[in-house]
């Protein structure tokens, strides 16, 4: 299956617009119940620090990070069938893509079994999150982006898979519901860290009651994770194995193969009219070896509406922590060769040990912000956010250089964000 | 509208006239039923809906119509149109602000649908009758011809919600 949407699916830019281009008319010509619509982001941001980035935002205006295009089109080509494709345009790619070149994020036939149930086939986004549908669609939420303490940078690349779900809804009284299954496959790529998930399946179940919103999403993922900046560390350690079968072990707990995650998030929204209070946690629980991470994180939410203005605040917690092998390895290593017996020997360890280091994610987040809504389906927003690191952590950021993280580092930004 | 052609004939112009009544009596039926009524086309495979499937079809939820294969064409007014506010607060009973902020999600979920908006009431006749399979709202007297009542409101509101609590 992989093979098959690897080789068909994974469009490049020009392919991805040509097809985009071919299904506007035939999506017409099937039927007359066709729509196109977009969204778009324009933004910037400036770091109050010169030795971390978020994105590409650091100690000067920068205008991609916050900035998207993304054009969506809907056509019904039966009663009960209709295809969706949406190409997307970033400022900042993780991959090897150009900035604002367009990549294909959707593109999915969508059956409808009844007026409840639907299956859908093709590329869909992975519902990790609240706001996973519409994550990209700035104007669609109140914030300039969705807070990073649940809405990693690390998972952006990872946003979609290929493969089927069905979604079914219901209603009990007052109380509505929805469920969603899914499973496919993915790979993506983030800042040469490669992501190749085999299998991956989970549920996504939302119960509503008036204005209230509760949500829970479990996912079971099998991958293998191949860090490009560790390749020269792996085959150091690998040429050090004949002296001591620990630097086998150390090559090897860089890499994770055959890896299983269970992620599970938990959201709650309560929309009492011109109040808006978002609650969402998740757990991210690797294999517990190798090179995985055990990362969680929440945010509060709250935000109120007055006429066209939007008042908002944001308080959010994200750990991340390493698996403990790569430590307990290198420690052992030393007991072997101790430190000072081989400078190449204590370089490989030393590097090593600062990418273990590099990896803590560990950071408080507080942003104050205002949406403006300064004509219909136009909205100008202004937020500051402040992270406060734990010591040794740069949290969400990256650490440029071979500094130390700082204490806290303090974001400046602001969006237009519009839909048509 | 139905045109009534009187002639000479006292049988003819009877029966005429009988269903002339008739006429008045289901004309002033509906001009005093000034609430909101969701109206489809006459060719629409349903008789009759209840609250939730109303909800499901406008906030865009539901494609195709309940128990059958045929796809929904949901039409809207604008958001400055009085009938919209009152549709969406007191019959769907969503407020406006969190409607406008679902919408805006659900329009690039990849899995809701946003009713096709027309300009007012005549505008929403004129599709609600050219188009088999279109749904739609509407407040006050209207002609009915080709169309049809599914789903009433206040009354048949309270009615179907009671039987599902």
């Amino acid at each position: 299956m992989q093979a098959f949407f690897g080789k068909h699916f994974r469009l490049s830019s020009v392919s991805a617009l040509f097809t985009l281009m071919l299904m506007l008319p035939q999506a017409a010509q099937a039927s007359e119940d066709w729509s196109l619509s977009g969204y778009g982001s324009f933004g910037g941001g400036k770091l109050n620090r010169d030795n971390v980035v978020l994105g590409d935002y650091d100690d000067s205006w920068n205008y991609k990070f916050d900035s998207v295009l993304g054009v969506q089109v809907i056509g019904r080509i039966w009663e009960t069938a209709s295809i969706t494709a949406q190409v997307v345009a970033r400022g900042v790619n993780y991959d090897d893509k150009n900035e604002f070149e367009p990549d294909l994020e959707w593109l999915f036939l969508s059956y409808d079994l009844s007026s409840g149930s639907r299956f859908r086939l093709g590329r869909l986004r992975l519902p990790y999150y609240l706001f996973s549908s519409s994550v990209e669609a700035g104007y669609t939420y109140p914030w300039v982006r969705p807070p990073i303490d649940v809405y990693a940078l690390t998972t952006a690349p990872f946003n979609q898979f290929d493969g089927v779900d069905f979604t079914h809804y219901n209603t009990f009284g007052k109380f509505e519901t929805e469920m969603q299954l899914f499973g496919g496959v993915q790979k993506g790529e983030y800042l040469g860290s490669k992501v190749s998930v085999d299998s991956m399946f989970g549920g996504v179940f939302v119960v509503t009651w008036s204005d209230i919103t509760l949500r829970y999403s479990g996912h079971w993922v099998n991958l293998d994770i191949d860090v490009e900046g560790f390749q020269l560390l792996i085959q150091g350690f690998e040429a050090l194995a004949a002296q001591a079968p620990v630097f086998q072990d150390l090559a090897d707990s860089l890499s994770l193969e055959n890896g299983r995650y269970f992620y599970q998030g938990l959201s709650a929204r309560w929309e009492p009219s011109t109040w808006q209070f978002i609650l969402e946690y998740y757990d991210a629980s690797g294999p517990g070896e190798d090179y995985s991470t055990h990362g969680k994180g929440w945010y509060l939410s709250a935000a109120k509406t007055i006429k066209k203005v939007i008042l908002y605040g944001v308080v959010g917690r994200s750990e991340s922590i390493p698996n403990g092998d790569t430590t307990k390895l290198l420690a052992v290593s030393e007991q072997i060769i101790p430190v000072g017996a081989s400078a190449e020997i204590d370089q490989l360890r030393g590097g090593a040990a600062v990418a273990m280091q590099r990896n803590i994610i560990a950071q408080h987040s507080y942003t104050l912000g205002i949406r403006y809504d300064v004509i219909q389906n136009v909205a100008l927003k202004l937020e500051g956010e402040y992270f406060d690191l734990d010591r040794g952590s740069s949290g969400q950021l990256l650490l440029q250089g071979d500094g130390s993280a700082p204490e806290s580092v303090s974001l400046v930004s602001f969006s237009i964000d519009f839909i048509f | 509208m139905r045109k009534i052609r009187l002639n000479l004939n006292e049988k003819k112009q009877a029966r005429q006239l009988n269903y002339c009544l008739m006429f008045v009596i289901i004309f002033l039926g509906s001009a005093a039923r000034a609430d909101i009524v969701v109206v489809a086309n006459a060719d629409v495979p349903v008789e009759e809906l209840s609250w939730q499937d109303v909800k499901q079809i406008f906030l865009g939820r539901s494609h195709v119509y309940p128990d059958s294969r045929t796809a929904i064409k949901a039409y809207d007014y604008p958001e400055a149109n009085d009938i919209y506010s009152a549709f969406y607060t007191q019959v769907v009973e969503i407020d406006l602000n969190r409607l406008k902020r679902y919408r805006a999600r659900s329009l690039f979920s990849g899995q809701g649908r946003i009713p096709e908006k027309v300009k007012d009431k005549t505008e929403m006749l004129k599709y609600l009758k050219e188009t088999p399979n279109a749904i739609g709202y509407i407040e006050g007297v209207f002609d009915m011809a080709g169309l049809k009542v599914v789903y009433q409101f206040p009354e048949a509101g309270r009615k179907s919600r009671e039987q599902t609590e």
